[in-house]
């Protein structure tokens, strides 16, 4: 999957990170390109500036960074003026690359970006089965509901693969686990957790998942109650007040909800204003806290809703 | 006999050579008439439709007689395959390729 993102870039770019050991590891998370600055990829060990023929820094031209923009628009920048105004596009096997450059505003919008001089290709990769021995944590076997669950991480901690792998994990069901498959509904904001390209997912996301792609939460979560009857709802980096009232919604109509949050622990998001009303309420009955100490996506561990451990 | 022989013969090949040159110009106009139709759905389908620069050109391209229709094709599938190129660098180049046995630039 991770080699389809080679495509998408210049032929020398891609050349010499095709040759790289880290790439061929599949360690590599990030590629970024910013213009007269040396090509920098990330991995899950560190920082790499990969070398060219003559063992010297590879820069980026403005030439490489032009080529690579009109790659990723298939040179038809005017069809995509919308998209460009939000910062990123999403390239099929669900790899994301954000880009920076002049914004141009309208009305204090931001209209689109002009004059790119930044690309940041994220790898998307599926972990299937991470969320398998969280599942026992989050899942009222008695009952057979899933609990109410916030997964809490900084950037880079793994909160979108989590989330992905538990929405396949409920959504197909375990029977090791007691679990039986359930209508999951997924707003997808970013088209980061299927990947879906042209609306069509490309990510295992369950066969009993429903996806609303590209479309805000908040109006995204109340369609989906509505329409496609879901018995738990999943959505990506809640934080904001409508994102806020729209899992009010949810909650009352009876639906589980999964979905997560930008925080260094839970006492960081306990100190969220917006999030005051349903932590108040004791929405969550379950708080997943990530981190990248010990690697990315490293569960520090699982509370229940008075913040107990829980084992 | 010979005169009117002499004088049929300049008759035809004035005349023929007329025919010629003003076949020319007549192709020049049909294919100015052509690329202006042309222009006009790459720049419907692009303001309006908004569509994919290589679809919108493979489309321009049927309404086009070759060579012009050379162009137009070619510069639609190379943008889908090729990586190394950039559209003003292809289009040159096939103008360059395709345009010289156009009647435009006879």
């Amino acid at each position: 999957m991770a080699s389809s993102v080679l495509k998408y870039l210049p032929v020398n770019i891609a050349n010499i990170i095709a040759n790289l050991k880290e790439w061929q590891k599949r360690e590599v998370i990030e590629i970024r390109m910013r213009v007269n600055q040396p090509l920098q990829l990330i991995s899950y060990e560190g920082e790499i500036f990969p070398l060219d023929e003559k063992n010297n820094p590879c820069i980026i031209t403005p030439l490489d960074l032009e080529r690579a923009f009109m790659i990723l628009v298939k040179n038809s920048y005017y069809a995509i003026e919308r998209q460009l105004a939000e910062g990123f596009l999403t390239i099929p096997g669900g790899h994301r690359v954000g880009f920076t450059g002049q914004a141009v505003l309208e009305g204090g919008e931001i209209r689109t970006i002009k004059n790119i001089n930044s690309l940041n290709y994220r790898i998307s990769r599926q972990l299937p089965g991470i969320a398998g021995g969280l599942i026992k944590k989050i899942f009222d076997s008695e009952e057979g509901n899933i609990y109410n669950s916030l997964i809490i991480g900084p950037p880079l901690s793994g909160k979108t693969t989590l989330l992905r792998d538990m929405v396949r994990l409920i959504s197909d069901g375990d029977e090791r686990y007691g679990l039986k498959g359930k209508k999951v509904a997924l707003v997808d904001e970013r088209s980061e957790i299927a990947g879906a390209y042209n609306g069509i997912p490309q990510n295992k996301i369950g066969k009993r998942t429903d996806l609303l792609d590209n479309c805000p939460k908040a109006r995204g979560m109340l369609l989906l109650i509505r329409a496609m009857s879901p018995e738990v709802l999943a959505v990506d980096e809640i934080g904001h007040r409508e994102d806020v009232l729209a899992l009010e919604e949810v909650i009352n109509a009876g639906v589980k909800i999964l979905c997560t949050i930008h925080g260094r622990d839970y006492y960081s998001v306990l100190q969220r204003p917006s999030l005051q009303g349903l932590l108040a309420g004791k929405a969550f009955e379950r708080y997943i806290i990530l981190s990248n100490r010990a690697g990315i996506g490293t569960v520090e561990m699982v509370l229940d809703a008075s913040g107990k451990e829980v084992k | 006999m010979v005169k009117f022989t002499g004088a049929c013969l300049i008759l035809i090949s004035g005349s023929s050579i007329g025919w010629i040159l003003a076949s020319v110009y007549l192709n020049r106009e049909r294919e100015l008439k052509e690329l202006q139709v042309a222009f006009n759905i790459l720049n419907t389908e692009m303001s309006y439709g908004k569509n994919l620069l290589a679809d919108v050109l493979e489309n321009a391209a049927g309404v086009l007689k070759p060579p012009l229709s050379s162009i137009f094709s070619r510069a639609g599938e190379e943008l889908k395959n090729s990586r190394e190129k950039s559209f003003s660098e292809l289009w040159e180049e096939l103008v360059d390729r395709y345009g010289r046995q156009s009647f435009l630039a006879q």
